[in-house]
C-alpha cells in the first residue's frame, strides 16, 4: 500500500514535468540541441560499424552491378540534359542559370525505425544541422538520386524523411519528353507510387522518374531532375480518373552512410 | 541494486536503439528492471532516458518520457493483483508495450512486436542470471535461481 502511494506520487510528478516539457517543446520554446552534438560522433561510429557488418554478407558482384546500373542511369539522365540544353541553345533561348545549389556532405548517424532484415528505413538522422546551413525542405541526394527531404533540423543534426516514407509526397515527371507529370507518394517499406498521372500520358515499365522541382522563393524544396527511381508496374484503368505506377528507387536505402544535402547559399 | 552490470548494458542498449533499430530496447530494459527491482527511482531513469532519447531522435521532447513512466505505472498497478516477476508477464507486457510503442512512434509491425516480446524474455532471463544474490531477498534467490532451474530441466 505504501509502495503504491510512493509510485503514484513519483508518477504524477514526473508525468506533469514531462507534460510541461512536451508542451514547451511543441510550441518551440524548449530546445536541447547541444546534446545532439555530444552524442553525434558516438552515433556515427556505431552506425558505420553496423553498415560495415551488414556489407560482409552481401554479394560483391551484385553490388558492383547495381553500382554500374546507377552510373549508367546517371549517364542517361546527363545525356538527356545535355541534349535539351543544346536544343535550347540552338533555338537561341537564353539559358537562365538557376541559383547555384551547393552539396554539403553529411554522414548518416541513425536510422530510427529500421530493423535489419525486418523493415526498411523510413527516416535518417544526419550529422549536419542548421549550424551547417541545413534547412527544413532541403533535398538529400546521393549522386543524382533523390534520397529524401530534410524535415526537421537541430543545431548539429537533421531528420530526413526518405522518398519512400509514407508521409512524403512531391511532384515528379516521367518519359523522355517529361510531359507525364504526377505525384510521388511514399508507401513505406521502400515502396513508392506515382499517382495522379493523366490517362492520356504513356507510362512504361522501366521509365525513369525524375523530380519535377518545387523550390520556393526561400530556396526550400526539391530541385528538378533528380532521379527518384524507375517504374516497375503500371496501373491504368480506363474508368479511373488517373493512372498510377509503382516506382522503386535505384538506391538501397538500408545501406546508406554518406550522403549530400543540397543547401542554398 | 540487485542486478549486476545493469548500467553498462543499459547504456549500450540505449546507444544501439538511438542509432540502429526501432526495437524498443530501453523500454524492455526498464520493464525488466522495474519487475525485478520494484523501486521508485526507476521512474526517474525512465524520465531522463526518455528526455535524452527525444533530443537525440529529434522527437518532441517529453513524449517518450510520458510513454515510459506511464508504462511503469501500469506495471506497478498490475503488481497489486498479479505476480509480475515471471517470464509470462514479461513476454506479454513486452509484446503489448512494444506494439503500442511502434504504433505511436514508428509504424505497427507484428514481426517487430513479436521480436520485442521474445527479446524481453531473454533480457529477463539474462538479468535474472545477473542478480546480485547477496543483496537480493530470499524470495528472489529462490525465484531467480535460473541455473538450478535449467539443471532441473
Amino acid at each position: 500500500m505504501q509502495n503504491r502511494g510512493k509510485y503514484l506520487l513519483v508518477f504524477v510528478v514526473l508525468f506533469l514535468i514531462s507534460l510541461l516539457l512536451f508542451s514547451l517543446s511543441k510550441v518551440g520554446i524548449l530546445k536541447l540541441n547541444f546534446m545532439s552534438g555530444i552524442f553525434a560522433p558516438i552515433q556515427k561510429e556505431i552506425h558505420n560499424s553496423f553498415i560495415q557488418l551488414s556489407k560482409l554478407g552481401s554479394n560483391s558482384e551484385t553490388e558492383s552491378l547495381k553500382e554500374e546500373n546507377r552510373m549508367l542511369t546517371k549517364k542517361i539522365i546527363d545525356q538527356r540534359k545535355l541534349t535539351e540544353q543544346n536544343k535550347a541553345l540552338l533555338d537561341q533561348f537564353q539559358q537562365v542559370s538557376p541559383k547555384s545549389l551547393n552539396l554539403l556532405p553529411a554522414d548518416v548517424i541513425g536510422s530510427p525505425g529500421f530493423v535489419p532484415g525486418v523493415s526498411v528505413p523510413e527516416l535518417l538522422i544526419l550529422n549536419k544541422g542548421f549550424s551547417d546551413g541545413v534547412r527544413e525542405g532541403n533535398a538529400v541526394v546521393l549522386k543524382n538520386n533523390l534520397i529524401g527531404k530534410v524535415i526537421k533540423t537541430s543545431q548539429g543534426t537533421a531528420l530526413v524523411y526518405l522518398a519512400s516514407n509514407n508521409y512524403l509526397s512531391f511532384a515528379a515527371k516521367v518519359g523522355e519528353d517529361k510531359k507525364a507529370v504526377g505525384v510521388i507518394r511514399g508507401q513505406g517499406g521502400g515502396e513508392m507510387i506515382l499517382d495522379n498521372v493523366l490517362l492520356s500520358e504513356t507510362l512504361k515499365v522501366g521509365d525513369v522518374v525524375l523530380t519535377n522541382g518545387d523550390i520556393d522563393q526561400n530556396g526550400k524544396g526539391l530541385p528538378p531532375d533528380l532521379v527518384v527511381g524507375k517504374i516497375t508496374s503500371v496501373d491504368k484503368n480506363p474508368s479511373a480518373l488517373f493512372q498510377k505506377a509503382d516506382v522503386v528507387s535505384f538506391v538501397d536505402f538500408s545501406k546508406l552512410s554518406n550522403l549530400f544535402v543540397q543547401i542554398q547559399k | 541494486m540487485k542486478i549486476k552490470f545493469f548500467w553498462p548494458v543499459f547504456i549500450t542498449a540505449f546507444l544501439i536503439e538511438i542509432t540502429l533499430t526501432s526495437i524498443p530496447l530501453v523500454l524492455l530494459m526498464l520493464l525488466n528492471l522495474f519487475v525485478l527491482e520494484k523501486k521508485d527511482w526507476i521512474f526517474f531513469v525512465a524520465f531522463f532516458s526518455g528526455i535524452i532519447f527525444d533530443v537525440l531522435s529529434l522527437r518532441t521532447i517529453g513524449i517518450t518520457s510520458i510513454f515510459l513512466i506511464t508504462l511503469l505505472f501500469l506495471v506497478s498497478l498490475y503488481e497489486r493483483k498479479f505476480e509480475t516477476s515471471n517470464i509470462y508477464f514479461i513476454l506479454t507486457m513486452s509484446f503489448v508495450s512494444s506494439a503500442i510503442y511502434s504504433e505511436i512512434f514508428y509504424r505497427f509491425s507484428i514481426m517487430q512486436s513479436l521480436l520485442s516480446g521474445f527479446l524481453g524474455g531473454i533480457i529477463f532471463l539474462f538479468f535474472s542470471l545477473l542478480i546480485n544474490r547477496k543483496s537480493s531477498s530470499n524470495y528472489a534467490k529462490k525465484k531467480y535461481n535460473i541455473k538450478a532451474y535449467f539443471k532441473k530441466i
